[in-house]
């Protein structure tokens, strides 16, 4: 198990490293700069202010810099909010954490529950309703959702409302988060429950149900006790690509109800050039995906003890 | 007094090649038959529609803008008097062609890579798969967001980021076939018989892992299409001013007020497109049904 | 299963909206504004763009101010000044008026606020402000910027040695021959690079050295500020109450460094001060009872918010969770217009297109001219903008007192047809294809779509549109890499010269390759010209050439959109769009 952890570790360390070389080489060697502006600066004045932020060094001092800081947890300096990185994002991770927290939940137990329902009555019409309904959730896009469910619940039927987060616990603070997490949670739960359900299905037909029936277990007790705990495994597998779709279509979400998460921090610091900020924002996107990648992967060998970690 | 029975001891049955098989049972499963024409009409209305119009998707009559659906205009006028339905329609000619070359580029190198890597086996074959599994750890859409922000939108752009990351799934699936059929009896009569590797690959691995290929291939491309409209819809598509089916969805969202709801600008485009993805994806499923491939 | 629910309960704990008084209730109702973008930074000596300077002008004061119904400049600070005969001293006496934190403000404040400024080390975008004008501002400015670039020589990346050693031949000074002689022979592998050094010694040798005591601004005791000009300025005063002209609280900012504008250091000397800062989700102003008019300051306390979605926004209004919209969503503006709380009026930018005077077809003046005369601009004010904004045939906008802008002639599609065969392109047969080029953003697109109709129809010429993110814009900007290009332009000071300075051959806001000598001169001489009526009338004369040449073609002045109902008071329309909010109050119990 040790080796395992050291292993993964290891490697995601080694993933993070590519990804901020990556970063580093795309946004450096781009056109367009942090400094410009519409007014035309002079360029003694262009040269302080280079030199102010660093810029004036070669780039592979600012490389080394860069990483330097990165082993010391210190993320960088927003050239564009003059405040350090740190400060600048790690409020705004915690909407996208929480919405996506949020959705990721709804996307397990709705997807789960339909795909229980349509494995269970396999075949009839709560299978084919359930399966329609997702096979349209994964056709429609959150960035198409997210407009239609506000045109029918906030502005026709004014029962949502638009945008925002809640600050506050009334209803109508509280209500602001049901459309985004709806919006990113859709497609999700329509992959989760075809996954469920065909797993499931996989599952109904080994020799072990037939046993479980035969020793006189009520078919409650033998769906969720056993079909469902081995038919799960293609969800677990799912969850951890599923965190990564659900953060990149934060991005979107958030623009769409106006919500601080880090998905607009980052399209706008890359549309600033605010370097240090583009390549923090992507490291923790990163970070977080490799880390729940390593719980699923751990998750999955609870689950299937015959799963070995390798 | 012999009743000659004639039973017919040497015919042979009539041998179906995997892919007609496949063929056959794909025919048969009328969802994926539907959708298969639904999508074809769709494709061919792309390219027709636009033609055939007597308005063109640039032209702007400003007195006549966010008009609701009527005679002269099918679908409605968009924010600064365009026809939308010819914008839709020629909307669906960038994501056909995005999604069908994306797909294209991604389908050349992931079938040879792949392929290589579960043919030559051992060490290559762990190099080149630890080399997808690093790749694979990379945030692959927020860095097509970086590179689009920073290296403008072209056309060259679009197609090698998209490309680029959707190889590594296929790269997978081929190499498992790949694998699995290296070790199969026909391999090694078709050595026994002096067939060198390149003939192997061509005349007897490829035929037998293009099911798989062509499931995958199909499944791509509304993957590879929606990440478009995704760009598109944060203002990095490649399409400006050319409508796509994101932009327009784009335009529509923003538009949204409680005054008057423009549902016509979001409805169409988010129709085709979400038709679209649903046709493509039952066509998907139905020749994985027919191929009788089983996902991992 | 349990173990899962309680893991989510956690999370939706965590999730626990920042809640501030929450259940409670609210106070006292505040004036809730939309700034339309987070602030980037509010220390005055590097602010930038408008929302930070709506909040600025709110915390800080300077030696005038603007009225907010005539624009009229008005003490400040300053109670009252003089201006010797020649025009180039002002001396300020100030009044009594105090910091937040109870300290009196002083004229060495000024003094110590406006030398930072010219400080390389702050890396202030908009120190040409001062140094454009104060006296020997410019060349202190040059040696402590070669100051800087000798210190940190030897960390300069190698690609930025030659325009680093440029910069040393243009502005260093007697004191850095020693340092540069050094530095000839550290770089002697690195040819282009000792050459300019060498040349570097020779001038620095030529140059006097210009220390910080030396810059045109002393305070001669602790109420009377002497300000010394390069030349005189008729329009100083307008400037004096621009942010970087601001007085920051010296000991505050040694004592914070770039924290220092956080609420729980900042010291301020305006009519309000930061109460609350929470980034991306509101600032929170209160008054400041140590402000010297504080009698005349309301007490209700100011939010602003950073919505950047019109749409959004505008959602908000409706709901009256915001009292000032400072900025409405185009794409339904026409029906806003109709509505009495939408308040709009002339301002002081103008929009145009600029043409590239160094390559291709438009270098001939008669193509630009045909491509001026075929634009209907009332088209495009009607039915694309919308707002009300007036066609413009001046570069400067109207409004400002004492000046008449010269006019350029108006939309007229034969004439212009006329020019285009004279410039051997009849009917346009031959005419090349050009790009227009704007910077992402859906109204430029309209009308760079609508301009390419309107060429086509009228000239019969073919262009393309490209549109690019708003960096790149930049760049290509600067580099000339157009064939025309979109452009605005915002007025600093209330003074013709602000539209027409930038147009000189060798400024580096002209951007389209043009330069024209008698211009040039005009605009020289009208900076010395004391006599105001005269001096309107040489400018008027320079923008009369420019309209004439028409390396740019004005199309438009920009509208002020705003909205608010008729529960605010103390909010007016001007042509500079800025409100100062003393008087700014909404009535009413919070919704």
């Amino acid at each position: 198990m040790w080796a395992f952890l050291i292993k993964r570790l290891a490697g995601g360390l080694l993933t993070l490293f590519v990804i901020a070389t990556l970063c580093f080489a795309i946004i450096r060697f781009a056109p367009g700069s942090p400094f410009s502006s519409e007014r035309k600066i002079p360029p003694e004045v262009l040269a302080n202010i280079e030199r102010k932020y660093g810029f004036d060094k070669d780039l592979h001092v600012q490389y080394g810099l860069r990483l330097r800081g990165y082993l010391s947890g210190d993320l960088g300096y927003s050239i564009k909010y003059e405040r350090s990185v740190n400060e600048l994002l790690f409020p705004s991770l915690r909407y996208s954490l929480m919405l996506g927290a949020i959705a990721f939940i709804l996307a397990v137990t709705f997807g789960v529950a339909l795909g229980i329902i349509a494995a269970a009555r396999h075949n009839r019409i709560p299978d084919y309703l359930s399966m329609s309904v997702a096979l349209t959730g994964i056709c429609v896009p959150n960035f198409l959702l997210g407009p239609l469910l506000v045109m029918v619940f906030s502005l026709a039927l004014s029962w949502l409302p638009v945008a925002g987060w809640p600050d506050g616990w009334s209803w109508g603070e509280l209500s602001k988060i049901i459309l985004p997490a709806i919006a990113l949670s859709m497609v999700h739960i329509a992959y989760i429950s075809r996954l469920t359900r065909a797993g499931m299905l996989d599952v109904l037909n080994k020799d072990f149900i037939r046993t479980a029936r035969a020793k006189g277990l009520s078919e409650k007790v033998v769906f969720l006790k056993h079909v469902l705990k081995n038919g799960i495994t293609p969800v677990v597998s799912y969850a951890g690509p599923m965190a990564a779709y659900i953060l990149t279509g934060s991005v979107v979400v958030e623009r769409i109800f106006n919500i601080n998460g880090m998905g607009r921090h980052f399209v706008d610091s890359s549309l600033a050039r605010d370097y240090d900020v583009v390549m923090g924002a992507l490291l923790i996107y990163s970070t977080l995906v490799i880390g729940f990648n390593l719980v699923v992967d751990m998750a999955y060998s609870f689950l299937d003890p015959r799963v070995r970690l390798t | 007094m012999n009743a000659a029975v004639a039973v017919p001891v040497d015919v042979a049955p009539e041998s179906r090649s995997p892919g007609q098989l496949a063929l056959r049972r794909f025919r048969k499963n009328r969802r994926a038959l539907l959708c298969f024409w639904l999508l074809l009409s769709v494709g061919l209305a792309t390219i027709v529609v636009p033609i055939v119009s007597p308005h063109t998707f640039y032209e702007q009559t400003l007195k006549r803008k966010k008009e609701t659906p009527s005679a002269t205009y099918w679908m409605g006028t968009d924010l600064n008097g365009r026809d939308l339905l010819v914008r839709c329609f020629y909307g669906g000619r960038i994501s056909f062609a995005v999604g069908l070359v994306a797909t294209f580029v991604s389908l050349i190198i992931g079938v040879g890579y792949g392929a290589l890597s579960g043919f030559l086996g051992g060490k290559t074959d762990l190099v080149m798969m630890r080399f997808v599994d690093v790749l694979y750890g990379l945030p692959h859409m927020f860095i097509v967001i970086i590179a689009m922000v920073i290296f403008g939108k072209s056309f060259i752009v679009v197609f090698m980021v998209l490309g680029l990351f959707g190889w590594m799934t296929m790269s997978r699936i081929v190499r498992g076939q790949v694998l699995s059929l290296k070790e199969k009896e026909f391999v090694e009569a078709a050595r026994a018989m002096g067939a060198g590797s390149g003939a192997i690959i061509w005349r007897h691995m490829i035929p037998n892992i293009l099911g798989p290929v062509i499931v995958y291939a199909t499944l791509t491309v509304p993957s590879v299409m929606l990440q478009e409209a995704f760009l598109s819809f944060l203002g990095l598509g490649i399409s400006e001013p050319m409508p796509s089916w994101g932009g327009l969805i784009s335009e529509g969202s923003g538009a949204l007020n409680p005054l008057r709801i423009y549902w016509w600008l979001v409805i169409f485009p988010g129709s085709l497109l979400a038709t679209t993805l649903f046709c493509l994806n039952s066509v998907g499923d139905g020749l994985r049904d027919a191929f009788d491939v089983q996902q991992r | 299963m349990r173990t899962f629910t309680v893991a989510a309960l956690c999370l939706v704990a965590l999730a626990a909206p920042g809640c501030d008084g929450c259940g409670k209730a609210k106070g006292p109702r505040m004036f809730i504004i939309n700034n339309g973008a987070e602030p980037q930074t509010l220390d005055p000596g590097l602010q930038k763009g408008v929302p930070e300077h709506r909040i600025n002008i709110c915390i800080f004061e300077g030696l005038t101010v603007y009225d907010g119904k005539d624009l009229s400049i008005k003490p400040g600070i300053a109670e009252k000044w003089d201006l010797s005969e020649d025009g180039t001293v002002y001396t300020f006496h100030l009044r009594d008026a105090k910091w937040s934190n109870g300290e009196p403000v002083t004229a060495k404040d000024f003094e110590w606020s406006w030398k930072r400024v010219l400080d390389p080390a702050l890396g202030a975008e908009y120190a040409a402000q001062i140094y454009d004008y104060l006296k020997n501002a410019k060349s202190y400015y040059g040696g402590a910027s070669s100051d800087a670039a000798l210190r940190s020589w030897a960390g300069t990346a190698e690609d930025k040695k030659l325009d680093a050693a440029q910069g040393l031949v243009d502005r260093a000074q007697k004191r850095h021959v020693d340092g540069l002689k050094k530095l000839v022979e550290t770089e002697v592998k690195n040819e282009k690079v000792a050459a300019l050094l060498k040349a570097a010694v020779d001038e620095a040798a030529k140059r006097p050295d210009v220390g910080v005591d030396e810059v045109g601004v002393k305070a001669k005791d602790d109420k009377t500020l002497v300000v010394t000009l390069e030349a005189s300025t008729p329009y100083f005063l307008d400037l004096a109450a621009f942010f970087t002209y601001f007085p920051v609280h010296r000991a505050t900012v040694e004592k914070h460094g770039s924290a220092w504008t956080k609420p729980e250091n900042s010291v301020c000397n305006g009519p309000y001060r930061m109460k609350e800062w929470k980034i991306k989700e509101y600032i929170l102003l209160e008054k400041n009872a140590a402000y010297w008019d504080a009698a005349h300051v309301n007490d209700q306390p100011i939010k602003l918010l950073p919505v950047e979605e019109t749409n959004t926004a505008f959602n908000m209004y409706e709901k009256k969770t915001i009292d000032w919209l400072t900025d409405v969503p185009r794409e339904y503006i026409d029906e806003l217009m109709k509505r009495p709380d939408y308040h709009s009026g002339p301002f002081f930018t103008v929009y145009f297109y600029g043409f590239n005077c160094k390559k291709g077809a438009t270098q001939d003046k008669r193509v630009r001219r045909a491509l001026s005369l075929a634009i209907d601009k009332q088209e495009i004010v009607k039915h694309i903008t919308m707002a009300g904004e007036a066609p413009a045939l001046s570069i400067v906008p109207s409004g400002i007192p004492g000046y008449v802008p010269a006019t350029m002639a108006a939309f007229n599609v034969a004439e212009a047809r006329k020019l285009l065969a004279e410039a051997g392109f009849p009917e346009g047969k031959g005419f090349p294809k050009i790009e227009i080029l704007y910077n992402t953003q859906e109204s430029h697109k309209k009308i760079a779509s609508a301009i390419q109709e309107m060429w086509r129809t009228n000239l019969g010429i073919e262009t393309d549109l490209r549109n690019v993110e708003w960096k790149i814009y930049l760049d290509m900007q600067s580099k000339l890499q157009f064939d025309v290009i979109r452009r605005g332009w915002v007025g600093d000071y209330t003074d013709p010269n602000t539209f027409i300075d930038m147009f000189m051959k060798d400024n580096g806001n002209n951007n389209t390759g043009w330069g024209n000598a008698t211009y040039d001169k005009l605009v020289t001489e009208a900076a010395r010209e004391r006599d105001p009526k005269k001096r309107m009338g040489i400018l008027r004369d320079a923008e009369a050439i420019l309209l004439e040449e028409q390396p740019i073609v004005p199309l438009y002045f920009y509208v002020t959109k705003n909205m608010w109902r008729a529960d605010v008071t103390g909010l007016y329309d001007n042509v500079r769009d800025t409100h100062p909010l003393q008087g700014a109050r909404v009535s009413g119990a919070a919704p």
